[in-house]
């Protein structure tokens, strides 16, 4: 808290003068820069950066999981009897015929002997010799019997089997069942999955269960094999309530458009759907345990299981975001880090936590990434935060407060990030960030030579380079001011660069 | 006016002019609230007091041949190596950075995975990384000799809690404690930070300090002074003898068991002509403190023999075995980790195709598991020629 009764400037001023006087200090004797930084910051005009103070820290989570973990009862996989009913073997084996006739009858007739009928199915659906129709069969039965109890073995179908066809059963069956507590499972399997039929499966599965999920990857599979492309645009149609003129009969030519206009549509306004689409459902008590279990993950040690975590949870947007505001200020720095990661990783899924976020800012070792997830959530009201911070001194903070300060695309931040890149210091991150911020704000006169760095031996990171210039796309200040189809939406980082530079002609 | 009075007006004045100093000096330029003194380690400028060392740059002005090493280093290149930043880009991956660009480990606590830093990023795992306390700049030397970073002694700094929660990602640290390097007292210091008799600081005095060029796996010598490779033909007779390894013995004949690990190597092989030799091939691990090759994400090597007839044509050149911890997605199509553990040797018997020729057995070193022996990025670590 500011403990000084007398004007910012008016401080700066005799600040300088007794430093001038007493010999040190000697980079602000224009009482520009802070002193005693090798990477001086021009601070003129700017309020000194103020920051509520640290948030308390919390166990919330810990305690939350506790009360959960009492309450949500785990139903473990039913033990096959020893002496199955030869009435059961001989239904089980009705899923084993070719006529799906005759498999369809089975699974009724299966159905009024569940609770013997399950164990059994539940053991005979893991055995790899059988065929996939059969196995198929099996899992369509286990999903009718509605049992949570299956839950457990269909997860570990969705994710390990090899046969396609069982993974989707396996996942539209986890649906059937109705238990949302699967939810974070399902969304973690578009990471590894590459199959477009278990793609769509995994889709309408989620849909079914109230989440909106996998739309980028099914607009991937438009241009795939004809069923593939055909379930893949029925179910994005259910879940966006728009078709874009596709068909997957149509002729390439007509397809490859429309797929092309879905893609363009869906950069420019996915995260806006999402937000719509995935905001305001309840969840249960097995899903909300599951998210917290999900957040805790975050605290591993090894980054494969922290990456996962952040994929579910960026997956699950605005529904995470209640539990990610409690992990900002969790007791572990982990927990806290990362989970102020996803909500960068979010974009405008994330807005509805920007309040927690701005109140948080105080944590000095995650304020860097608070701003940054401010900046991609556009949240205005940070605006003034954003600007204080600009004369931060931590680069890091300056750099993510420059970042956010051209997201917000406020044009009153123009004078002030221009002052800064006038004498930006000898950081080249936040040399690349002011150039970004500043074409974004509509000053494009540094861009150039940021990008001609790309040429230099200098260690720009390109992966960052891709990011802004997806950025600086999709908030429509292209330099053509127009992104056509050719545009990797999707693409590696490498390729929008190469757009980039293209577009530019350098 | 009076003494005393104009005393008491010269008090009141030094008084005021005190208050103004200190007023203007505890003030909020600029102003942090509440920061917790760890986080400022971050590469951060305060006001005014001792020097703030925001750049690894700064550290060769002392310590130059260290600050050479170093920079020369992998430690140095973690950002800028072009693989790195190759597939980073092509994955878009974020996990990589906070081990190629951490910030300090005092920061997040020793022992703990780390965290990326937003700026520097060129200088990788800086000097910062291992040595930046809030304390001062530590180190392994007793009674440092007073310096503008403010040396400190402090012990922790040789600890492998530094090291592993980088270096353990891809399971380094695990198949170290698992090795007699573990057993006999010597760490990751112990051969890639080797003791070094000099001046720690330009002009100081002669000290015992460490190497800071970090040698490992980038240095193709470094790795042929800990591995071998033999290739010698045997009779039938020899070969009871041969097999008496003292680590144990992994006997594959990849003609006759199919032990090829290539997807694309799945050629059958020729017809062996009745008489044409066999070769014994062994490769050991006698020098490296872990498994070899460590890490599961790049490093592959691979071991062929090349037969050549006695014209010297390439007749057939046979995959005998790749050494590697297979990746994530890797990982569903082949689980075997066929990595060489540290002090282990495995044979294998390699039926020649042709009657006569001659032939090279190669262990190649590979950055990528993709990639083909002649790639510029494959090395020929170890080459064994002879005649039959």
């Amino acid at each position: 808290m500011s403990r000084s009764k007398w004007p910012n400037l008016a401080r700066v001023a005799v600040l300088g003068v007794v430093l001038l006087a007493t010999g040190c200090g000697e980079e602000a004797g224009d009482g520009k820069e802070i002193s005693g930084s090798t990477n001086p910051v021009t601070t003129e005009g700017l309020p000194a950066p103020t920051y509520p103070d640290l948030p308390k820290r919390a166990s919330y989570l810990k305690e939350r999981l506790a009360e959960l973990g009492a309450l949500v009862k785990v139903e473990e996989t039913p033990k096959v009897p020893e002496l199955v009913p030869e009435e059961i073997e001989e239904l089980v084996g009705e899923l084993g015929k070719t006529d799906p006739i005759d498999r369809m009858n089975g699974a009724d007739e299966l159905l009024s002997h569940r609770e013997i009928a399950l164990p059994v199915l539940l053991d005979r659906v893991m055995d790899n010799n059988r065929y996939d129709f059969e196995r198929s069969a099996m899992v369509d039965t286990i999903g009718r019997m509605g049992s949570r109890a299956a839950a457990g073995t269909l997860l570990k179908l969705v994710a390990d089997d090899e046969s396609p066809t069982v993974r989707s059963f396996a996942a539209l069956a986890l649906a059937e069942i109705g238990d949302d507590g699967v939810v974070p499972d399902l969304v973690l399997r578009f990471k590894y999955e590459e199959d477009g039929f278990v793609i769509n499966a995994l889709s309408t599965a989620l849909h079914r269960l109230g989440i909106a999920c996998g739309v980028e990857k099914l607009i991937s599979y438009l241009d795939g094999r004809i069923r593939v492309r055909q379930e893949a645009a029925g179910t994005l149609h259910e879940m966006l309530g728009e078709d874009f003129k596709y068909d997957a009969w149509a002729a390439a030519g007509e397809r490859t458009e429309a797929a092309k206009r879905m893609r363009r549509w869906w950069w420019q306004h996915g995260q806006e759907l999402l937000l719509r689409l995935n905001s305001g459902r309840e969840v249960g008590p097995g899903f909300e345990k599951r998210i917290i279990e999900t957040i805790f993950e975050l605290s591993q040690y090894q980054m494969r299981n922290v990456d996962d975590a952040r994929f579910i949870l960026e997956g699950l947007g605005p529904i995470a975001v209640p539990f990610l505001c409690r992990g900002v200020t969790d007791e572990s720095q982990y927990v806290r880090a990362h989970s102020v990661e996803v909500f960068v990783r979010m974009g405008r899924s994330g807005e509805s936590g920007s309040e927690v976020l701005r109140s948080s800012v105080g944590d000095p070792l995650i304020r860097a990434d608070i701003l940054r997830a401010l900046g991609v959530a556009r949240d205005q009201e940070s605006y003034s935060l954003l600007l204080s911070a600009v004369g931060d001194p931590l680069i890091d903070v300056r750099i993510c407060a420059v970042d956010s300060l051209g997201q917000l695309g406020n044009k009153d931040a123009l004078s002030t990030l221009q002052a800064l890149s006038s004498n930006p210091g000898d950081s080249d991150e936040l040399r690349v960030a002011l150039s970004f911020s500043l074409a974004l704000l509509g000053d494009r006169s540094d861009l150039m030579t940021v990008v001609s760095l790309l040429d230099s031996k200098a260690p720009i990171d390109v992966w960052d380079l891709a990011e802004r210039i997806d950025r600086l796309m999709r908030l429509g200040a292209g330099v053509k001011g127009e992104v056509d189809g050719s545009y990797p939406f999707d693409g590696p980082p490498a390729e929008k660069v190469k757009f980039f530079r293209a577009d530019l002609g350098v | 006016m009076p003494t005393p009075v104009r005393l008491i007006l010269l008090v009141i004045v030094l008084l005021g002019v005190g208050w103004f100093i200190f007023e203007v000096t505890s003030g909020d330029v600029p102003d942090v609230p509440d920061v917790d003194p760890a986080a400022l380690v971050g590469g951060g400028a305060v006001a005014s007091g001792p020097r703030v060392f925001t750049s690894s740059s700064q550290c060769a002005e002392c310590h130059a041949e260290i600050y050479d090493e170093w920079k020369s280093s992998y430690h140095g290149q973690a950002w800028t190596d072009e693989e790195y930043q190759l597939l980073r880009t092509q994955e878009n991956s974020q996990d990589c950075i906070p081990c190629h660009a951490p910030k300090p480990a005092f920061e997040t606590g020793i022992g703990n995975r780390f965290l990326a830093r937003y700026d520097r990023r060129g200088e990788g795992v800086d000097c910062f990384t291992c040595h930046k306390t809030d304390k001062g700049m530590i180190g392994p030397i007793p009674d440092p000799d007073p310096a503008p970073c403010n040396p400190v002694f402090d012990l922790n700094i040789r600890k492998m809690d530094l090291c592993y929660p980088c270096h353990n990602q891809h399971d380094t640290h695990i198949e170290w404690e698992a090795s007699s390097f573990f057993k006999d007292g010597k760490d990751c210091n112990s051969c890639h930070m080797p003791a070094v008799e000099r001046p720690v600081a330009t002009g100081g005095k002669v000290r015992l300090g460490s190497s800071h060029s970090f040698r490992g796996g980038h240095d193709h010598d470094y790795i042929r002074s800990n591995v071998d490779l033999e290739v010698t033909l045997l009779g039938d007779a020899e070969m009871p003898a041969v097999f008496q390894g003292p680590y144990g013995v992994d006997l594959v004949d990849p003609h006759l068991l199919g032990a090829k690990r290539d997807e694309d190597d799945d050629q059958e092989p020729p017809a062996v002509p009745s008489g044409a030799p066999k070769l014994v091939v062994r490769v050991r691990n006698h020098g490296v403190g872990h498994n070899f090759p460590t890490d599961s994400r790049n490093n592959t090597v691979d071991l062929k023999v090349v037969v050549l007839n006695q014209e010297g044509q390439e007749v057939e050149r046979i995959h005998v075995d790749r050494f590697r911890n297979p990746y994530r997605d890797e990982y569903k199509k082949n689980k075997v980790n066929t990595q060489l553990p540290s002090g282990a040797d495995r044979f294998y018997v390699v039926q020649l195709p042709i009657k006569s020729g001659s032939f090279q057995g190669h262990l190649i070193y590979k950055s990528g598991p993709f990639l083909q022996d002649d790639d510029e990025n494959s090395f020929v670590l170890i080459n064994r020629e002879g005649e039959f």
